[in-house]
Order: structure tokens, then C-alpha cells, then sequence
């Protein structure tokens, strides 16, 4: 009986994983597709990667795209960090309900709703749109997840740590920097990598709020994708996956931190 | 020096407070003014294209602006059926997706909850990984896979099952697959979160006092989860009800979503008060929803201190 | 403000300091000193303020009242990084980003001292806490015992004039509580500094502070050493919190020459007191289980002065080294006595004997009712 649940659960997970993971595995796949029509499999060949990066306004895009998303990443992560500590350290203030709803909001509210009122701010507050009101439109957005994130974190965290270090003589500033953001530095850095990657991503703030000399890249890829199917967006997709995947990697290396890997291997000692 | 010192302190945590709100009163809160500022002006042909009310404080200015508004752009709203349609078939296609995004996320996060516990992080990284790459790289495979020349019908087809093409991609049904793949995440982890944090010794005395383990599921580790259901549920639905991308990419021309409707009057209608007005019409649809999403945030937060 | 300090005046001086969170007060306007070396200990149950006066004079709390001074001077409106104090935290509060060594010379750092001093401290305190070698480790690659040596040493590295220990051996298991016991007595007297221990286990107190105060309520009860604590103590409520003892509430019957006499539903019984009570006053003799002389009741000693109660044994517990016998008395009283095992016929008695239950006249003593 236990292996009935056993076979069930590993059923379900392939499943769960097939699709998940086919999409984008297909996507993978058919960019090294030799021929030009999509479906039809015309042998290996890398000659859409060439293609692509003889693109010259997609390789501009590309960039603004890069640009964009690390500007509006660093001012989220600031402002999400800062979020999250006045959340969690606070408690009660006036307007607290207010602040709350604001931080979390952006991350369910629809895109268009969202791009629509920036717009109207810019317009009327006079700002020309291009790169800088695209950044605030992406760390407005991404605020909320790293918040999220960085509280999640700050829950969990023994506040007697910083009285101890204000008893041996640290300053709040001081207990901060080597007390506090230390042990808070993983959700931090993984928040950083989902503003990024959700800057990267983003295709209807951008079109709202960015200004004709500054298109991104999903904006490049979305009038394409209308157009119909074509081999270079698999190769542009494949190599996104493949950027966003290095990422991952990355995010799931700091939050292995190395206490992390010392609480396994002083596990592996005591069962030796 | 004490005093100042503390007076330093309170400062400088009254910074950690002010740049974060103050940017989201400035970018998050003012924005959203002014929507229902525009969609109360009428429509105008140049730039910006609506006849502007409010700009100064002056009073008497203000009691003329005040005649002069508009619901122009409301009037057209509940006047045109297109909207009308689209607002009804904008819930209607969230609330299927929801449903059914419940469904295959529901198993899935029991499956991985009950992994060995040293595999479950990998497990739920694994899951909610393709939630990081590109939304638009991953409705763009669904059109790769689900049009009448795609993988699909290319390979039902290869191997004879059917002789004609399925007619999937630009119907409702393509809207539906491209929701419920790209909000998975959404509904997996809070079911996830819901799940692993029961205590396992409830299921077992439920076990101990004669459950089968159907019977332990529907009347403990389901109704434990609800709170998790709720919230990934409102999670999917929310952002669902007010998506563009997926029904103007897997859509047919018959697929009214509001989200696309708001683009579509703002870009190629360039009608910004009729625009800002589905705006205010989509949260006013969704502001249910929104205040009990963030009470649950909100309340998750408190419970986690 | 600040006077030069004397080795013989207080180390801490708290003068009507009063905390309040909430509607509850913590602490009531409390005033307390701490002599200069001493171990002294903070005892009462868990919500009585002891905690909360270890972090007010620790600094993470500020007084709504009231002044505190740590070697005469005022430090109430000095935050925690600017007072010569540290302290032990119940949770150990060790960083868990830096190993062991880094987390005892955290506040040298903060002080500014040379690396290469540091260096050679550390060490130091690694030997006085018996943990060299382990300065590589990380917090959570040591034991509870090793953790709770590294807090102690990391609080003692900056030769602070005062440690507070917040429960230091509550997390550990009993037999490890004894050793600890030992380890801090020995190192408070090695470095010479004052502790301030709080603790809700009056065993714990009596074993290791110079003087304890017990609290109740956000006061403090009594102050004295643990002898005075145990063998007079001014209240019902120390008394019943400090040790285990029988209190037979009666009356005021006569007072003569230092002996009052005590009229009880039991009997009468003669108690040694300097005090002068008036006839009539209800009070309480407050005795203890192993003062009492249990003896067969027709086989009773009649030894002058020795006050006799008759009863009947009701229960009987053989704890090792000790039986416990629970007597009921007439009027429905009862008394609980200790008898060492390794007396003769310590052990002798069965629920239903006839006993009698002797004290002398000074192994008692009268509290107010």
C-alpha cells in the first residue's frame, strides 16, 4: 500500500514535470532545427543563433533590455530591502495598511492597469518617456518581490542577534551591516535576480512607459511572435531559457550558503 | 549626545520608511489618481489625447472643471457590448483557468509536500523554475506546439490518429492552456507552503482513529489547506482576469479579454479616457478580490513574526 | 555627574526604576545595588520583571521612570553599544555567519583593538572557556554546552565591569547545568567581574549567587544571601518559592521572652522569635520538611520545648536519599516532612501509623499571615 503512494507520487511529479518543462524543451530543441519551416525537422544546425546575432536592433534591444533591468533591479532591491525592514521592524505606524497594500499589490495587479497609470503620470507629469521612466516602471513593479523575499527572511531571524551586537558595543548602522544584512544577504541577492529577470521579462509596463529610442527586447520579440512562428525566436527564446537558467543556478548557489553546507556535512560526520 | 544619538537613530529609520514610501506614493499610488482623474475627462484628438481637468488648485478653476466632467468614457463602456462581453468573458475564462490550474497544481504540490523532506526544495525549485523565464518565450512555445501546423496535430497526425488538424490555437481553449502554464507557480507554491506546514501527526491520529487515507485527505490535509486554496486561487485570478499577452498571442479574434481590450482602445484606438476607464471598471471588478489577497498577505506577514 | 569610582561603591544602582509594557508593569519602581565582584542572582517565577530589568539595565529597554547608574554613572539615556556591560542571552544569540572566533572578538573589533591583540584575547578566552581549537567552527557545529561557552566568553572578552546572564543554563540538560554551575562560578571569580544571573530555578540561585533577590510582581521580595533566603524568609511568598515548607496558619496566643506562642487547629505550638506579637494576631509558623522529627506517637521524646503534633501518616514517598511522609494533623491540617534515609528508621513508617511530628522551638519560624 505504501508503494501504491509511492508509484502514485513519482506518476504525478513526471507528469507535473512533463509539463512544466516540455514547452520549453521544445522550444530548446527545434532552435538548433535546420530547416526554415518550424515543424518540419530539417537536421542540427546552429545557423539561427548566426542569424540572430547578425540582428543588429535585436542585439540593441537585447542591451536596453540588460541595461534596464539592472538599473531598475539595484533600485528595487534597495527599495524592496528598505520596504521589508520598515514592515518588519515597525510594527504598527499609521498608514501601515496603506504601505503594505502598496508594496504587495504590483505583484498580482494586471500589467495593463499598472503600465496605463504610469503612463498617465508621466505624460502628466511632463517626463519624456525612455530609458529612465522604463527603469522606475520596472522597479516599481519588482519592489514588491524582493519585499516579499527579504521579509520572509527577516521572520525568521533571531532579533536577540542584534542586541547582542549593539551589547558588544555595534551601533545600529554597524549591527546592520555586520550583523543584520549578512544573514539577510541571500533573499536580498535572490531578490536582486528576480527584479532582473522580471525587468527582463516584461513586455506590457515596457511598452506603456518606454520612449522609441529605448525598445526592449520582449517588445522586439512580441511583433515578431505576431507575425507568425519563426526559427530566430526559438534561437532568441533558447538563449533567454539559457540566461535565465545561469541565474537560477546562481540564486541557488547563494542560498546554499555555506552554513547550509556545513549543517550537511556535520550531519553526514554524526552519522558516520 | 545621547539624545542626539537616538535622535540620529530615528532618523535614519524614518528613511527606511520614507524612500520606499515615498517612491510608491509617487509611482504606485499617485498613477492610479490620476487613472480615474483621465477616465472622468473626455476624449480628445492630440496630445495628450484628453482634455485635461484639475491641473491647478484654484478653487473657482476647480468648481468650472467640475461641470465639466465627464462619464463619456463610462457612458461608452457600459453602452458598448464589446466591453460588456469582454468584462464577462475576462472572469469567466480566469475563473476556468483557476479551476483547472487548482486542479493540476493540487496533486502536484501533495506529491512533492510528501516527498523525502531533503528532496523537497530541489523538488519546489524545479517547479516553480519556468516561472522565471520569459512569460513570452513561454506562450510562444504553446503557439509552436498548439497551431493547426504545430507539434501536435504534426504528430497525431504522423502517426494517424487524426486525419484533419485539431482546431486548438486562436480559441478560448488556447487561452486556457497558456493561463493555467504560465500562473502554475502561483497556485503551487501557497498549495505547497498549505500542505508541508501540517503537522504530520494529524494525519496520522486521523489514520490511528480508523481514516482510510481518502478519508485523511478530504477531511484533514484538504480542509487544513483551504487557507493555501484561497490564496493561490486570488494569486491566479487576480493577475488572470486582466491578462493581455496570452489572449492576444494564443486567441482567436472571437477571444474578448479586458486586458486586451484596455491595450487595444490605448494603442490603436489611442482613446485614453475609454481606456482609463476599463481600468477602473477591471479594478473595481477585481477590488473583492485585491482586499481579501492582501488581508491574506498582510495577515500571513504578522502570523510569520 | 560621573564620580570616580570606589571599589566600594555599587557597581549598578537603580533608583525607582519603573517599566511598563503595556498595562502591565514589569518592573515597580525598583531600586537595587550591586556590590563591586559579586555573583548575584535574580530569582522569581516567569513574568515577575527579572527579565525585564536585566534588559533594562542591559539597555535594550528604556525606564518610563527612574534612573540607572553602572559604576555612578547615569546611563539610562545610553543605548546598549555605548555601556560597559554585556551581556548572556538566553538563545546564546550567536551570529551564525562567523565562526567561533570572530564571534568572541565581535566587539573587540567594534572597540577598535589592534588585530594581533584581538587575536591573542580570543585565544584567551577560547583556553578560560576550555574550547581551544575550536575557534574555526561555526555556532552551528557545536554542541549546546560548547555554544553556551562561546556566548559566555564572547561577553566576557570585552572585560565588561558587569555580565548579565539571562538564563544561562536553561537549555542545557540537567547534568551539564551542574558542571555550567561550577564553570561560571569559577570564571566570575577568575575575571573578577560582576554577574548579575536571572533565573526562575531558586536551586540554581542558591548554588552559585553571593546574594539573591527574588521578585514577585515587578519587586523585589527580599534580599539576602541564600542562607538567609532559605532559613528566614520575610514572606509567605519567598518562603513558598525558595525550597519546600510547611505553613500552619494559627493565632497569637501568648509572647514571652522571646518565645511566642502560637495557637494552631493542630495544637499549640512554642516558636523562638525576637519579635513581640500581640494576643490575637493571626500569623503563619512557617517550617521546613526536613526540620521535623517523625517518631511513632507513643514512643514520643519528651524533651522540654519540643513542640509535639500527633497525627496519622498519609502518604509516603521513598526518594533515595530522602522518604517524604505527608502527616495529617488534627483540624484538619496537614505536614509534610523529610527524613535523610540514612538515618536509622528513617524509612520505617506506613500510611495509617500513628505519629508524632517534633520541632524544636527555633527550628520554625513566624511569618505575618
Amino acid at each position: 500500500m505504501k508503494r501504491d503512494w509511492t508509484v502514485a507520487r513519482l506518476a504525478v511529479l513526471c507528469a507535473g514535470f512533463a509539463f512544466l518543462y516540455g514547452p520549453i524543451v521544445l522550444v530548446v530543441i527545434y532552435s538548433f532545427n535546420g530547416s526554415r519551416l518550424v515543424t518540419v525537422w530539417g537536421g542540427w544546425s546552429t545557423r539561427w543563433y548566426g542569424a540572430l546575432f547578425a540582428n543588429r536592433q535585436l542585439m540593441a534591444s537585447a542591451a536596453t533590455s540588460l541595461e534596464a533591468a539592472i538599473a531598475s533591479g539595484a533600485i528595487a532591491t534597495i527599495l524592496g530591502t528598505l520596504a521589508a525592514l520598515a514592515l518588519d521592524r515597525f510594527g504598527r505606524f499609521r498608514s501601515r495598511g496603506l504601505f503594505a497594500g502598496a508594496i504587495y499589490a504590483p505583484l498580482v495587479l494586471p500589467e495593463v492597469v499598472m503600465g496605463l497609470a504610469l503612463l498617465l503620470f508621466f505624460v502628466a507629469s511632463g517626463v519624456e518617456r525612455g530609458f529612465v521612466t522604463l527603469v522606475v516602471a520596472h522597479a516599481t513593479l519588482s519592489l514588491g518581490f524582493v519585499a516579499i523575499l527579504v521579509r520572509a527572511r527577516l521572520a525568521g531571524f533571531d532579533r536577540s542577534l542584534e542586541e547582542a551586537a549593539s551589547d558588544l558595543g555595534a551601533g545600529p548602522a554597524t549591527a546592520f551591516m555586520r550583523v543584520t544584512l549578512p544573514l539577510i544577504a541571500p533573499a536580498v541577492a535572490t531578490g536582486f535576480l528576480l527584479a532582473v529577470t522580471l525587468s527582463l521579462d516584461d513586455l506590457i509596463l515596457a511598452s506603456f512607459n518606454t520612449g522609441p529610442g529605448s525598445t526592449t527586447l520582449p517588445m522586439r520579440i512580441y511583433s515578431e511572435v505576431r507575425l507568425g512562428v519563426t526559427p530566430q525566436i526559438n534561437a532568441m527564446s533558447t538563449l533567454l531559457i539559457g540566461f535565465v537558467g545561469t541565474s537560477l543556478l546562481l540564486a541557488a548557489l547563494i542560498g546554499r550558503s555555506p552554513r547550509g553546507q556545513l549543517e550537511g556535512s556535520a550531519g553526514r560526520g554524526a552519522r558516520d | 549626545m545621547t539624545k542626539a544619538a537616538r535622535a540620529r537613530m530615528s532618523l535614519a529609520a524614518r528613511l527606511v520608511l520614507a524612500l520606499p514610501y515615498g517612491w510608491l506614493i509617487l509611482f504606485f499610488l499617485a498613477p492610479f489618481a490620476l487613472v480615474l482623474k483621465v477616465s472622468l475627462s473626455s476624449s480628445e484628438l492630440g496630445q495628450p489625447p484628453y482634455a485635461p481637468i484639475f491641473n491647478s488648485f484654484d478653487l473657482a478653476d476647480i468648481r468650472d472643471k467640475l461641470g465639466a466632467l465627464s462619464l463619456d468614457a463610462y457612458a461608452g463602456l457600459v453602452g458598448d457590448s464589446l466591453y460588456l462581453q469582454s468584462y464577462v468573458n475576462s472572469v469567466l475564462i480566469a475563473a476556468a483557468a483557476t479551476m483547472i490550474a487548482l486542479l493540476v497544481a493540487y496533486p502536484l504540490a501533495l506529491a512533492i509536500a510528501r516527498s523525502e523532506p531533503n528532496r523537497r526544495p530541489l523538488l519546489l525549485l524545479l517547479a516553480i523554475a519556468p516561472f522565471w523565464t520569459s512569460a513570452l518565450v513561454r506562450v510562444y512555445a504553446w503557439i509552436m506546439i498548439l497551431k493547426d501546423e504545430g507539434l501536435i496535430n504534426h504528430a497525431l497526425m504522423g502517426i494517424g490518429l487524426i486525419a484533419e488538424p485539431l482546431h486548438i490555437f486562436a480559441t478560448n481553449w488556447a487561452v486556457l492552456i497558456g493561463i493555467v502554464y504560465s500562473y502554475l507557480p502561483f497556485m503551487l507554491l501557497p498549495l505547497y507552503a498549505a500542505i508541508e506546514n501540517q503537522d504530520r501527526a494529524l494525519a496520522e491520529a486521523a489514520a490511528d482513529l480508523g481514516a482510510s487515507p481518502t478519508g485523511v485527505f478530504w477531511r484533514i490535509t484538504f480542509p487544513l489547506s483551504l487557507p493555501g486554496v484561497l490564496a493561490g486561487a486570488l494569486m491566479v485570478f487576480i493577475p488572470a482576469v486582466g491578462e493581455f499577452v496570452i489572449p492576444d498571442l494564443l486567441g482567436g479574434s472571437d477571444t474578448l479579454m479586458i486586458g486586451a481590450t484596455l491595450w487595444n482602445d490605448f494603442f490603436a484606438n489611442r482613446d485614453w479616457p475609454a481606456a482609463s476607464a476599463a481600468a477602473v471598471a477591471l479594478l473595481a471588478l477585481l477590488v473583492g478580490p485585491l482586499v481579501l489577497y492582501e488581508r491574506l498577505q498582510i495577515k500571513a506577514g504578522e502570523e510569520q513574526r | 555627574m560621573s564620580a570616580p569610582s570606589e571599589s566600594a561603591a555599587p557597581v549598578v544602582r537603580l533608583e525607582g526604576v519603573t517599566k511598563r509594557h503595556g498595562r502591565l508593569t514589569a518592573v515597580d519602581n525598583l531600586s537595587l545595588s550591586l556590590r563591586r565582584g559579586e555573583f548575584f542572582a535574580l530569582l522569581g517565577p516567569s513574568g515577575c520583571g527579572k527579565t525585564s530589568l536585566l534588559r533594562l539595565i542591559g539597555g535594550f529597554e528604556a525606564p518610563d521612570s527612574g534612573r540607572i547608574f553602572i559604576d555612578g554613572v547615569d546611563v539610562t539615556e545610553t543605548p546598549p553599544h555605548r555601556r560597559p556591560v554585556n551581556m548572556m542571552f538566553q538563545t546564546y544569540a550567536l551570529f551564525p555567519h562567523l565562526n567561533v572566533a570572530c564571534n568572541i572578538g565581535f566587539g573587540l573589533v567594534q572597540e577598535g583593538m589592534p588585530k594581533a591583540k584581538i587575536k591573542t584575547r580570543v585565544e584567551e578566552m577560547l583556553r578560560f572557556v576550555q574550547l581551544e581549537g575550536l575557534g574555526e567552527r561555526r555556532p552551528d557545529q557545536l554542541s549546546g554546552g560548547q555554544k553556551q561557552r562561546v556566548a559566555l566568553a564572547r561577553a566576557l572578552a570585552k572585560r565588561p565591569k558587569l555580565l548579565l546572564l539571562d538564563e544561562p543554563l536553561a537549555a542545557l540538560d540537567r547534568r551539564l547545568r551542574e558542571e555550567t554551575q561550577f564553570e561560571l562560578m569559577r570564571l566570575q571569580k577568575t575575571f573578577g567581574v560582576t554577574f548579575l544571573v536571572v533565573t526562575h530555578d531558586q536551586r540554581e540561585a542558591m548554588a552559585m549567587a553571593g546574594r539573591i533577590a527574588v521578585m514577585r510582581e515587578g519587586r523585589i521580595e527580599q534580599i539576602g544571601t541564600p542562607e538567609q533566603i532559605y532559613e528566614t524568609p520575610s514572606s509567605r511568598y519567598v518562603a513558598r518559592f525558595v525550597g519546600e515548607i510547611n505553613l500552619l496558619d494559627g493565632k497569637v496566643a501568648t509572647t514571652t521572652g522571646g518565645r511566642v506562642s502560637v495557637a494552631t487547629a493542630a495544637g499549640a505550638v512554642e516558636i523562638a522569635c525576637a519579635a513581640a506579637y500581640a494576643p490575637g494576631w493571626p500569623v503563619a509558623v512557617a517550617l521546613r520538611p526536613e526540620r521535623i522529627l517523625v517518631c511513632p506517637s507513643e514512643a514520643a521524646p519528651d524533651a522540654p520545648g519540643l513542640n509535639l503534633l500527633h497525627g496519622v501518616i498519609e502518604e509516603k514517598a521513598y526518594l533515595g536519599e530522602v522518604t517524604l511522609y505527608r502527616i495529617g494533623l488534627s483540624g484538619g491540617l496537614a505536614l509534610r516532612a523529610a527524613r535523610q534515609n540514612h538515618e536509622p528508621g528513617a524509612s520505617a513508617f506506613e500510611p495509617g501509623d500513628k505519629v508524632a511530628a517534633g520541632f524544636t522551638p527555633d527550628a520554625a519560624i513566624i511569618l505575618p499571615s
